[in-house]
């Protein structure tokens, strides 16, 4: 079984001024030096194969946004949840876009949250801290479990 | 006239019939004639066949069977011979008969012979004749009738066109009477006669379709509705044909326009999508920064109080600069030039004009030549469309360190096929789709909104022409398009140079 403990989390953002956004707000709570930040949706893939050979830290959370470069935020979501050794891995889709038809699609594709991104400082900076809160317990679970193992 | 004065003819007693049976027989308006089998003579007659042998006054001395005939058409004195003894031997016989009256006049009619028993030793014939003119006319007009319709229509026994309209022929390219007599599975295009073969063998009456040959061996699409039919003891198969091409034309016009319309529609939707959320995203940040503004003004942290305005500022450009090109994008077919010749070599320089300052910032080389063609189409846009390939051509030069840029063109039959070939980064062949949508760019720092290409598209498009890349995602790329060529026009010089 694979464990689920790990201090890292998986940020794919294009926009660089909403990847600041949310780096500095996670960084303001003491969290942001376990975030790897990719830019599109085939260096996320990439960093995912690369932790499947433990060459580097396996993410405990995947952060995606939906309009990526290259490959489609979409996309990565299906790879991810359609591979036996990511699929448990968490996946909150972090996005602008409110359309139903995204958020069905990427419910369809086993999503675990679908959160939009709130065009207000103080909401995005609520919904971080969440985000947060939802890692550490992810960890907490996580290290529960391990006697188990 | 027959009546019971000496006038009457010899049979014509009263011992061979009562006064009532006489007024029956006058009443009756079919001519009835006893005649003698062995001269073909009458011997009596009622009062329509009197009125017919004398026209209703005189009476002729011993008429016969010839006197009424019209010898021109179809009268054989044999045949009506035989004929009479036939009937004399007790066989019923029924012909068409042509008949002239006294007046010259003539008509067709139906002849029927029946024996007269109970006259005596002598044999005798019962002639009845009916005037079957109203007959023929309705025939006629239902020949009118069939010649009127649309239809092709085939009257059909054991395969062979026994009857059929002159539609039937004008469908197959062949006249009326070259197909009387036709086989009609020849009319049928060899990968349809499975079909129409199991049609009739299982005597289907409903409409359906299949392909027909003409004559000469072309090939068309037909709509056909057949009925098997029991007529005098044969089954006859009354097949009417229409000619589908039309039809088929109007159709496929019609799922063409569907198709382009759906595609359309969704383009649109998949528009209003993208748009929606690519102009949310500098909201999303200008809120953004403005929060994190504050805290940072609170803070007393300068450099990201600067770092903030810094990205607000440029949220704000890359919002109105979305919004300018959206613009464009939406005026594309809508507002511009009429179609002309284009010389590209004119187009070219115009682009080459505008990205001068950033060709020359990147140090790139950018090579026209002189003998491009003429293309038909809107001036002003195909600059635009040159325009920006070259921007993007330079933008992607990657640490080339000598950056090259070239447009061609080659001639394909009606069309010309362009191209703007670069030594730049290239692209991967699994992005060259996608390049061309909406807001997409495949590095998210580069500089520009990604309506670029989607501009170019559409206004290729727009040409009647298509765009596509080809590049190895390595050793530059080459985007090529085709437009439509005006053939035969001659570009005009390079600047520089005498008009001769």
């Amino acid at each position: 079984m694979i464990s689920l403990r790990s201090d890292c989390v998986l940020y794919v953002e294009d926009d660089p001024d909403h990847a600041e956004l949310v780096l500095r707000t996670l960084e303001r709570s003491g969290k942001k030096s376990g975030v790897v930040h990719v830019e599109d949706g085939a260096a996320a893939l990439e960093y995912l194969g690369r932790s499947e050979r433990s060459e580097v830290p396996r993410p405990c959370l995947i952060l995606l946004d939906l309009r990526l470069p290259k490959i489609d935020g979409i996309e990565v979501l299906r790879k991810v949840k359609t591979s036996p050794d990511l699929a448990n891995i968490p996946v909150v889709v972090l996005t602008t876009s409110a359309s139903s038809q995204d958020v069905s699609r990427a419910y369809a594709c086993n999503a675990n949250s679908y959160l939009v991104k709130p065009d207000d400082f103080a909401s995005l900076d609520s919904l971080v801290q969440e985000l947060g809160q939802y890692w550490l317990d992810l960890n907490r679970i996580a290290l529960a479990e391990q006697p188990l193992r | 006239m027959l009546g019971d004065s000496a006038e009457r003819l010899a049979v014509g007693n009263p011992a061979h019939g009562s006064q009532l049976a006489r007024a029956m027989l006058d009443a009756v308006e079919d001519a009835v004639f006893l005649c003698d089998p062995r001269d073909g003579s009458v011997l009596d007659a009622n009062r329509a066949g009197c009125r017919l042998l004398n026209g209703g006054s005189e009476r002729p001395g011993k008429p016969s069977i010839s006197d009424w005939s019209a010898r021109s058409e179809g009268y054989n004195a044999a045949r009506a011979h035989e004929s009479l003894l036939r009937a004399a031997g007790g066989q019923v016989e029924r012909l068409s008969w042509r008949v002239q009256r006294t007046d010259g006049s003539r008509f067709w009619a139906e002849l029927r012979l029946v024996s007269a028993e109970g006259t005596g030793d002598v044999p005798r014939v019962i002639a009845i004749l009916r005037d079957t003119t109203e007959l023929e006319t309705s025939e006629e007009r239902q020949r009118a009738i069939a010649d009127a319709t649309f239809e092709g229509i085939a009257i059909v026994h054991e395969g062979r066109i026994l009857d059929a309209n002159e539609q039937l022929g004008a469908l197959y390219g062949a006249s009326r009477a070259t197909l009387i007599g036709h086989s009609m599975i020849e009319l049928v295009a060899p990968e349809s006669r499975e079909l129409v073969e199991a049609r009739i063998e299982q005597r289907l009456d409903g409409a359906y379709e299949h392909l027909a040959r003409r004559l000469d061996g072309s090939v068309f699409p037909v709509e056909v509705r057949a009925r098997s039919v029991l007529l005098g003891g044969r089954t006859l198969r009354i097949t009417a044909i229409r000619d589908m091409t039309d039809h088929k034309r109007v159709e496929l016009e019609r799922e063409r326009l569907i198709h382009e319309l759906t595609g359309r529609n969704a383009e649109m939707e998949q528009f209003t999508y993208t748009v929606s959320h690519d102009l949310k995203s500098p909201l999303v940040t200008i809120n953004g920064f403005l929060g994190a503004l504050e805290r940072d003004l609170c803070d007393g942290d300068g450099e990201r109080v600067q770092s903030d305005l810094n990205r607000i500022r440029s949220a704000s450009a890359k919002m109105s600069a979305l919004l300018d090109n959206l613009l464009e994008l939406s005026r594309v077919g809508r507002i511009g030039g009429a179609f002309q010749a284009v010389p590209l070599n004119v187009v070219a320089r115009e682009a080459e004009e505008l990205v001068a300052g950033f060709l020359g910032k990147g140090k790139v080389q950018l090579t026209i030549p002189h003998d491009l063609p003429v293309v038909r189409g809107d001036h002003g846009r195909l600059v635009q469309v040159l325009q920006n390939l070259f921007e993007n051509a330079a933008k992607y030069m990657g640490s080339q360190p000598q950056p090259q840029i070239e447009l061609g063109a080659r001639v394909e039959g009606e069309d010309c096929v362009c191209f703007v070939r670069d030594n730049g980064i290239g692209i991967e062949p699994r992005y060259a789709e996608r390049i061309f949508g909406l807001f997409e760019k495949l590095d998210p720092r580069s500089a520009g909104t990604g309506l670029g290409l989607a501009l170019v598209r559409r206004i290729i498009e727009f040409h009647g022409g298509r765009i596509w890349v080809e590049s190895d995602g390595r050793t530059g790329s080459t985007f090529l398009f085709r437009l439509p060529r005006v053939a035969g026009a001659t570009p005009p010089p390079p600047e520089g140079t005498t008009q001769p």
